[in-house]
């Protein structure tokens, strides 16, 4: 199940996508967009940008992103 | 890939009879192949290359054609101009997924592998598909072509997409195989996006690309590889000019991405056949890239079973080089 999106395990995704693990290729990709975005502007605005991007991809996708959100969210 | 009759590489004759049949067709080949063939649910691009049930080999002879199966809801064939590119997401359909075939050396090619990962929805879902091109002996001679066999429309310069839906029981999934994986050497980084490049950091500091592939004495047929969470993304090298100080290269490289050069592949045919072994696919669709057939010697070569063209591009999301992308259909 995903994160509500106030549960601090979000931050933990961001501030941590250098090792984060994924299963799905777009997931890989979209979690490495949002690495290099945070790379190139790390201000906490473009963070909470890019916790807004991850929270709408997972729960978008949610039925696709199943077999990985335990493994993201550990 | 879904062929007919266990072939996938089809006579023009042949290609006409499905088409008629009102089957949704994803075909290539040779121009002037494409260009006879009757409007219908189709999408094609020209290539002369491919993987075959024979092995790899070139022909202008036949067309390749993957058929899609009887139950899929939707079939939508449009253009693109390159400006419209972005607006591929919002075209999705709610359950499905997209194939694109895009002509080499057009600007619709460059935008979309420069562009694309920034594209608001665009891993929402799968988005699959290929770069078009010729006969390597006619690169500068005649163009890539796509076309789009709903309308009878072809393009040098427009990506052509058909959007595919899925019933409600079934999901899509695109995937890679990479035989290239990160070497240990050296990491590079790079100070801007593009085609290519003159400036580098190599291990945080400043050279000239085209220089430190001199000096190292780099064997350009390995690509570039970088990590993207997990996933490995090559980039290949297309030309090193050391006169001008500029590495050219297939697809974009990017600032904040971490390059390594890649370890080599000793044996490509039995490695990607372990590794088919090991995933166990039956793709509705595949493409390999031209590198691949030319670098690894594939020509001739089988390649595990796996059909389609070989390419000058391969996409799954983003622009991909020297890798096989293919997309499977899954059951909830």
């Amino acid at each position: 199940m995903i994160p509500a999106k106030s549960d601090p395990k979000w931050t933990r995704l961001i501030d941590n996508l250098a090792t984060v693990k994924a299963i799905n290729l777009s997931t890989k990709m979209f979690l490495n967009r949002l690495k290099i975005s945070i790379i190139m502007d790390p201000s906490p605005v473009n963070k909470r940008a890019a916790l807004d991007q991850a929270f709408a991809y997972f729960t978008k996708n949610e039925a696709l992103v199943n077999n990985e959100i335990n493994l993201i969210f550990a | 890939m879904k062929s007919v009759a266990n072939k996938s590489l089809l006579s023009l004759h042949e290609a006409v009879a499905l088409i008629q049949s009102g089957k949704n067709l994803l075909i290539s080949g040779d121009e002037s192949l494409l260009a006879a063939l009757p409007n219908g649910n189709w999408i094609g691009g020209t290539i002369p290359y491919f993987m075959c049930e024979e092995g790899c080999l070139s022909t202008r002879e036949r067309l390749q054609v993957a058929v899609l199966p009887g139950d899929i809801t939707a079939a939508t064939v449009r253009f693109y101009e390159a400006g419209q590119l972005p607006s591929i997401p919002t075209d999705y359909l709610p359950n499905g997924f997209s194939y694109i075939v895009i002509p080499a050396f057009s600007e619709a090619h460059r935008r979309f592998a420069e562009d694309c990962a920034s594209w608001p929805g665009v891993f929402d879902s799968p988005l699959i598909g290929w770069i078009a091109g010729v006969d390597l002996g006619d690169i500068g001679k005649s163009l890539p072509k796509v076309f789009n066999g709903q309308t009878g429309e072809s393009s040098i310069a427009h990506a052509a997409v058909m959007h595919l839906g899925l019933p409600k029981s079934q999901f899509a999934q695109a995937n890679i195989i990479n035989l290239f994986a990160q070497g240990s050497g050296d990491t590079l980084t790079f100070p801007a996006a593009g085609f290519e490049a003159s400036d580098c950091f190599v291990n945080g500091e400043k050279r000239n690309f085209a220089e430190y592939i001199a000096a190292r004495h780099i064997d350009t047929h390995l690509p570039l590889v970088a990590n993207y969470t997990g996933a490995m993304i090559n980039v290949s090298f297309q030309e090193v000019d050391p006169q001008a100080g500029i590495v050219r290269f297939y697809a974009p490289i990017f600032p904040g991405v971490e390059y390594k050069l890649a370890d080599p592949v000793e044996d490509y045919e039995s490695a990607f056949c372990s590794e088919l072994h090991t995933r166990q696919i039956e793709p509705l669709f595949t493409c390999n890239c031209i590198l691949n057939y030319l670098y690894a010697k594939l020509e001739g070569k089988k390649t595990g079973g796996l059909v389609g063209p070989i390419t000058f591009g391969e996409i799954a999301y983003m622009l991909l080089n020297q890798t096989l992308v293919y997309l499977t259909i899954e059951t909830h």
